[in-house]
């Protein structure tokens, strides 16, 4: 089987793409990893977000380190690409707790960054089909355009699927 | 497990230990005097011929713009600056062994590098907002934080998941794991290994410390800022090994260091900018 072509999301930035090919974001502590797939058109996108809220006013530039600003942008972006907001599917990982586990700690960023997503999500009616949050371990996140596969890789447990958007038996 | 072998013990039973070049340290300590000139810490540079190289290679990297290139080791630590060249020196010296896989923390190659790196970075910054700190003292203690991982890799060789399994059903930090399973942790080894190197005490304090900043007497803006770098670099996802975020937060060290929760937000933006700017330049650096 030959792997697609496989571009890194780097922390504070986020990616888009119409067709095929694989996006990875290694390295999740407190980040988040959001991904998102429009099935119709193949239209398909990952933000790698690095605190929940932007300040006011925050440029095109910065815009990709926030929750908020990012998912956004991300939004724009999809749709610039052809991707029908109605059609999207969004799959959601990170925010990891730093060094508080078991504890609840309304300052941790992971939580903060955690909350932010589904706040987002809320407000904008995304279609969630898989999130893994929290926790104390770092991740990885493979999103396959192709199959509709996202997979997660923790040290701890190794590799897991997420969700495919394709065929929808998200865990 | 019983604790069954003193620190002094292990150690002198691990093969492979950690080393601080000679050169290394005695650019840092000339770096540090009162002093110190451009002349004196290139004297120092050139009797080890390897730093040299790689002072010169960062001297005409692309991140300094020259439009000629420098070959004279005095002139380089003048257009870098005796920080940096006090810092690469360190980086130089640390590179070999912090870029190794440690399989008992489950870290891949350059894994404990890429941590050490960040919270060298993270600690810089929080001293550089620290008034009357010493920013390259917390650069130095961020990047040797974690020596003793180096140490106790191999005595934690296909124990991690027993012991995340205890630590996750005791409700404990790794750091108490390893204390409870061994009689002491990561920190302490690399603070046995710091005065084996005969490090100044304020370069030990930190790496003892690391994760118990509030446990340091008395209180040291090294210690707090070295914890702090370690949360930053951690919350980025830097290194992570197979205990992953199993450490506690003391909030403590925020208070001393005069750190609002909307600073950390803010210092977390600087260090991604400053560790993106930096991480590869001096990698570059010290292996091409």
């Amino acid at each position: 089987m030959r792997l697609a072509q496989a571009t890194v999301v780097n922390l504070a930035s986020l990616h888009v793409v119409k067709g095929t090919g694989r996006l990875l974001c290694p390295g999740l502590g407190s980040c988040l990893a959001v991904c998102a797939l429009d099935p119709v058109t193949n239209v398909a996108g990952v933000a790698h977000l690095m605190l929940p809220k932007a300040p006011d006013n925050v440029s095109e530039t910065l815009a990709p380190k926030f929750v908020d600003s990012g998912l956004e942008t991300l939004l724009v972006k999809l749709a610039e690409l052809g991707a029908n907001r109605a059609n999207l599917l969004f799959a959601a990982t990170g925010g990891s707790q730093l060094f508080s586990f078991g504890v609840q700690n309304q300052s941790d960023l992971g939580l903060r960054n955690a909350e932010a997503f589904r706040n987002f999500a809320k407000t904008h009616e995304l279609t969630v089909v898989a999130a893994d949050l929290g926790g104390t371990s770092g991740r990885s996140l493979s999103f396959t355009i192709d199959s509709g596969e996202v997979l997660i890789r923790t040290l701890a447990q190794g590799e897991m699927t997420l969700c495919n958007f394709r065929s929808r038996n998200e865990k | 497990m019983t604790p069954t072998l003193s620190l002094e013990d292990l150690v002198a039973r691990t093969t492979d230990l950690p080393t601080l070049p000679v050169a290394a340290l005695a650019v840092m300590r000339e770096a540090e005097s009162s002093t110190a000139s451009a002349q004196s810490v290139a004297h120092i540079l050139q009797q080890d011929q390897s730093l040299t190289v790689r002072v010169l290679r960062l001297a005409n990297s692309a991140f300094y713009g020259l439009s000629r290139r420098v070959l004279d080791p005095q002139e380089a630590v003048v257009i870098l600056g005796m920080r940096s060249v006090r810092n690469l020196a360190i980086v130089a010296g640390t590179y070999p062994w912090l870029a190794k896989p440690l399989q008992g923390y489950c870290l891949g190659p350059n894994e404990l590098w890429s941590h050490s790196f960040g919270v060298a970075v993270g600690a810089q910054l929080v001293a550089n907002r620290t008034e009357n700190a010493d920013a390259d003292a917390a650069f130095t203690a961020g990047l040797l934080h974690n020596i003793g991982k180096v140490a106790l890799s191999i005595w934690l060789e296909g124990k991690m998941a027993g012991l995340l399994d205890i630590a996750e059903r005791a409700g404990l930090a790794f750091d108490e794991i390893e204390r409870k399973m061994l009689g002491f942790d990561h920190a302490e080894v690399g603070a046995h290994l710091a005065e084996k190197w005969n490090l100044p005490t304020a370069l030990v304090a930190p790496i003892r410390y690391h994760h118990r900043p509030s446990a340091a007497e008395p209180a040291s803006y090294l210690v707090d800022a070295v914890h702090v770098g370690d949360y930053l670099a951690m919350s980025i996802g830097l290194g992570l090994s197979g205990e992953g975020l199993r450490y506690s937060f003391d909030g403590a060290c925020l208070e001393r260091l005069g750190i609002t929760s909307d600073d950390l937000d803010e210092l977390s933006l600087d260090f991604i900018t400053s560790y993106n700017q930096h991480e590869k330049l001096f990698e570059e650096a010290v292996t091409a």
